[in-house]
């Protein structure tokens, strides 16, 4: 039984702004296991990629962690002071994101960069060949060519799939035992995509690190990962085994997504599109925050927020699964009467 | 506007400018004296009840003399820059969303006047159009036009980008369509702070012509020409020097104030995160 | 003897007779004849850089693409980054200038005209552009922006559908009229875009990326909204997308474009199912589903290499450094596009040899995915 990685317990975040307090993520609570990958999928909005950020406290100015802890080789990343993060960065958790362009100094060439990133966490002084030869090595692993050439060149000498290549090597110079990706195929093509998610696979099986990864691409998320994390409005609505959200989702909002994408199989059909909006982060009503959109809601939806449960091996926040509240308040579904108390 | 004033260098130089106006405006009811008539028998006196900034070689009152001074500063600064900013808008619009060899060409010509210092090229001009303030005005405006057709070229050419240029075009909106009611509006506001800052270049362009004495023709009070004729004095009666420099110094100063909160002003905000701090 | 364009021009000629569908006189039905279009840029800056031009610094965008729309037919054009498919479009709109080749609407040829002459021809043809929001104009309401067409136009107020027809048409309230572009969702944007586009009542929509930047649900009501609206207005749509699941939804026919040329097009049911073309295949194998049962094996056989650059692409078939299936022949010509029938057209020297089980199965044996160089 591979142990808890990382363990997010209550996260609480807000963003402080002129239009007041935003609470953009609550009570955020799942785990990521040893080798182990697992999916944030959610839409604009739904606080993925507030979550990507508040992991490794790399949010904005005004943003701040308000409560819950995240566990991390048995400590709390939201306690650590500045130096203890700074060696959990890189070291024990690396990320990568969206755009490789933005996240390489321009000025400098690849290969200075990665031997800064790997300086950044030397006890002693290695030479700088050493440290080359380590670099062009985590090139070649990553299947850039011509590696000991193409280290002296400047990023925008990369094409964008290569770039992310090269973000994906920097990432692993260290070895870290997580990897968090955030949106890191949004920017890319369909072809480079695929090759971008194969070798992180292989990453994780080659080298055992676990993978986190944040998208708001529905596909990519089933191709890729174990476990799945949905999101909405900074909640996490229902967390499980892929195969368990994709067949047998629990969550109203899940199998509205599910249902919201278009493929073959709808052709000449309307797509179900999931009527209304996703509430404002500054209004956020009282009870769940679907409840406006959903078509199953009960007057109890609407007054109390429902509280994570655990239902058949996936957690779920929603009433229908809820047996603590009384029959004539609850919601009703009829999608998998066997798990919805009587 | 609101947010200007509530800067303190904003409203200093907003208070500066009206003040100005005010002089420029009712110089002839502000000013004590006529600022041409002489009184040799007082010449080169210090301030006194009755002039309060003393006068000069010819008894006439500094402070006139500074007070309609600053009608010929505003007077030429102000055409001038309006000239400048036409024609430069003009030029750079023209420039910057036709591109091509008619771009080239232009930068080429923009290249080669911004090459000379200002005063310089004014000089030069001046030297073949002959010494007059519409001559001096219209000068000046050659001079800073350049600046602003740069300006006006570079964010047309990264305003032409915008989809929605495209999008105009796919209606069938034709190039000055696109260019007046399109581009124009969303280019304007740095415009607003080039021209608050240039207006003092205007003005000191101006007093550095008339100090070499190629400006307006005496006996204008232009400020330039008080400091060329109090030059020649400064060791028996420094006031025309010392009335002339502060006039030139607040006025700029003002303008420049204005003009960097107003760039402060309109540049986009982080949405409130600037009033939080990490406790 | 006739070159691989000739052929290419015959083979279009034909499948767009057969296109036509059941009972149609052909050149009726096709709204849109693109021949041998072509729309080079130069990448030379500069007075003195131009006029020592050389053929080397071209940019290849759109490289001889044939093909018809049929009137009423969903075309979907698909590619990936400098594929050509949103060039392709320009150029046929007139916001690009080709460089060759020919286009013509209901018989009318529209390469080369002038700016005068393109006025009537521009409100037959509408685009919907990529950034919803930055596509329209920001210092102006959206009551405005939605007159401006007749404005510019100069159409009779007879003709004019007001700004509340318009923003009933796509599904707005009438309360978004007085808002700013700014003020809008990326999904409000979208509509008011597509109203924008209807208003001269076109004939022809290019769609470029409608989903793109939209979340699920979002692009989920768009696509319910362009499908209404072909129903109701008899609209002819060129979408163009990189989505997969968009054009498998939405489209009847599938273009593939690969580094500005066409390499397939076909059904869209038929292409999904059975496609051709290696590129198409490998396309469609890496495309990710939203079925983590479908995906088990995805990743096994992922196609190898880069995307070539426009700029300098490969010498004959665009598509052989990556292809597991190519030969000598492949290296040093390039294929022309075949006629298959029923509209159907290949740009494959060995389609017929190759046998490409529906995507997701074993490739052969080639160049592997693995490797990347």
């Amino acid at each position: 039984m591979t142990a808890a990685l990382m363990s997010v317990e209550g996260l609480e975040v807000v963003y402080h702004t002129d239009a007041g307090t935003l609470p953009a993520l609550s009570d955020v609570r799942f785990e990521v296991r040893e080798s182990q990958i697992v999916g944030v999928v959610g839409e604009s909005g739904c606080g993925k990629s507030t979550l990507g950020a508040a992991l490794l406290r790399l949010l904005p100015p005004n943003g701040e962690i308000v409560g819950g802890r995240v566990m991390f080789e048995g400590r709390d990343l939201a306690g650590l002071s500045a130096g203890e993060l700074r060696e959990v960065r890189g070291s024990g958790i690396a990320t990568v994101f969206q755009d490789p362009l933005t996240s390489l100094n321009p000025t400098f060439t690849v290969g200075q960069q990665m031997i800064d990133a790997q300086r950044a966490h030397q006890e002693g002084r290695a030479s700088k060949q050493v440290l080359r030869g380590q670099a062009i090595d985590a090139l070649t692993r990553v299947g850039i060519p011509d590696a000991a050439r193409r280290i002296d060149n400047h990023p925008h000498e990369f094409s964008g799939g290569m770039r992310q290549r090269i973000m994906i090597a920097i990432a692993l110079l260290h070895e870290p035992q997580l990897l968090i990706a955030d949106e890191a195929t949004s920017a890319l093509d369909v072809t480079l995509e695929a090759q971008i998610l194969k070798l992180l696979k292989e990453i994780n099986a080659t080298h055992g690190t676990a993978i986190l990864l944040i998208s708001h691409n529905l596909g990519v998320i089933a191709e890729v990962c174990e476990r799945v994390v949905v999101m909405y409005a900074g909640r996490a609505v229902e967390e499980g085994d892929v195969f368990a959200i994709f067949d047998r989702p629990l969550h109203p909002y899940t199998r509205a997504l599910l249902a919201a994408v278009p493929s073959p199989q709808h052709r000449g059909k309307d797509l179900a599109a999931i009527p209304g909006r996703v509430p404002s982060l500054l209004a956020l009503p009282p009870g769940c925050k679907y409840a406006d959109r959903c078509d199953h809601a009960a007057p109890v939806c609407v007054e109390r927020e429902p509280a994570s449960l655990e239902v058949a091996g996936s957690r779920v926040r929603c009433f229908l699964y809820d047996d603590g509240v009384p029959v004539a308040d609850r919601p009703r579904a009829d999608w998998a009467p066997e798990l919805m108390p009587a | 506007m609101r947010e200007v004033a509530r800067r303190p260098a904003g409203l200093f130089g907003l208070i500066v400018i009206c003040v100005l106006l005010v002089v420029v405006v009712a110089a002839p009811l502000v000013a004590p004296y006529s600022p041409y008539s002489q009184d040799i028998v007082h010449r080169l006196e210090g301030p006194s009840a009755h002039h309060l900034l003393g006068t000069d070689e010819l008894g006439r009152d500094l402070l006139s003399r500074v007070i309609f001074g600053a009608r010929i500063a505003l007077g030429v600064a102000i055409p001038a820059v309006l000239i400048a900013m036409f024609v430069g808008m003009l030029t750079g619009l023209i420039s910057g969303y036709v591109g091509g060899a008619t771009d080239q060409v232009a930068i080429v010509g923009m290249d080669a006047f911004q090459a000379f210092p200002a005063v310089i090229l004014a000089l030069a001009l001046l030297a073949v159009l002959g010494p007059s303030l519409r001559n001096v005005v219209i000068v000046i405006g050659v001079a800073l036009a350049p600046g602003y057709a740069r300006v006006v070229r570079a964010m047309t050419r990264a305003a032409k980008q915008n989809q929605y240029v495209e999008a105009e075009l796919s209606l069938g909106a034709s190039t000055t369509r696109i260019a007046v009611h399109h581009l124009l509006p969303n280019i304007a506001a740095p415009l607003f702070i080039l021209i608050a800052m240039d207006i003092p270049s205007a003005i000191a362009i101006e007093a550095g012509l008339a100090f070499l004495g190629l400006g307006v023709p005496p006996p204008s009070p232009s400020w330039g020409a008080l400091l060329a004729d109090g030059f020649n004095y400064v060791l028996i009666s420094p006031w025309a020097i010392i009335g002339a420099s502060a006039a030139l110094m607040l006025t700029t100063l003002g303008f420049a104030m204005l003009g960097e909160t107003l760039r402060d002003v309109l540049d986009p905000k982080l949405s409130g995160t600037r009033r939080w701090r990490k406790k | 003897m006739s070159t691989a364009a000739d052929d290419t021009r015959t083979a279009v000629d034909e499948a767009g007779t057969a296109a036509g569908g059941a009972g149609t006189a052909a050149d009726d039905a096709q709204l849109l004849r693109v021949r041998d279009l072509q729309t080079y840029f130069s990448d030379r800056q500069g007075v003195i850089a131009r006029l020592r031009r050389r053929k080397t610094g071209e940019v290849r965008a759109v490289d001889g693409v044939s093909f018809d729309v049929v009137r009423g037919e969903t075309l979907g054009l698909v590619g990936e980054s400098g594929s050509g498919k949103s060039t392709l479009a320009r150029t046929v709109m007139g916001l690009v200038p080709a460089t060759g080749g020919s286009a013509l609407l209901d018989g009318r040829e529209l390469i080369g005209l002038r700016p005068r002459e393109w006025r009537p021809l521009r409100r037959r043809m509408q685009m919907i552009f990529q950034d919803p929001v930055s596509s329209l104009s920001p210092r102006f309401r959206v009551s405005f922006l939605l007159k401006e067409p007749y404005v510019i136009n100069k159409v009779p107020a007879e003709k004019q559908s007001s700004v509340d027809e318009l923003l009933t048409m796509v599904g707005l309230s009438s309360e978004q009229a007085d808002k700013y572009p700014h003020e809008l969702s990326g999904g409000q944007a979208r509509r008011v875009s597509i109203a924008r586009a209807l208003a001269l009542h076109p004939e022809v929509l290019f769609a470029d990326e409608p989903t793109a930047g939209l979340d699920v649900s979002a692009a989920a009501s768009i696509l319910n909204l362009m499908r209404d609206l072909r129903d109701r207005l008899g609209l002819t749509y060129v979408l163009i997308t990189h989505d997969l699941n968009v054009v498998g939804y939405f489209a009847d026919r599938i273009a593939v474009m690969y580094v500005g040329q066409l390499v397939e097009i076909g059904l869209g049911d038929r292409i999904l199912a059975h496609p051709r073309h290696p590129y198409t295949h490998a396309l469609l194998s890496c495309a990710p589903v939203p079925d983590p049962h479908l995906n088990e094996g995805h990743l096994e056989n992922v196609l190898g290499g880069e995307i070539p650059s426009p700029h300098d692409p490969p010498s004959g078939c665009r598509f052989h450094p990556r292809c597991a299936y190519a030969d000598q022949r492949c290296t040093d010509e390039a294929p022309p596009l075949e006629d298959l029938g029923d509209g159907e057209l290949v740009a494959c020297h060995h389609w017929r040899r190759i046998d490409l089980a529906s995507p997701g199965a074993e490739p052969p044996a080639g160049p592997s995915a693995a490797s990347i160089a």
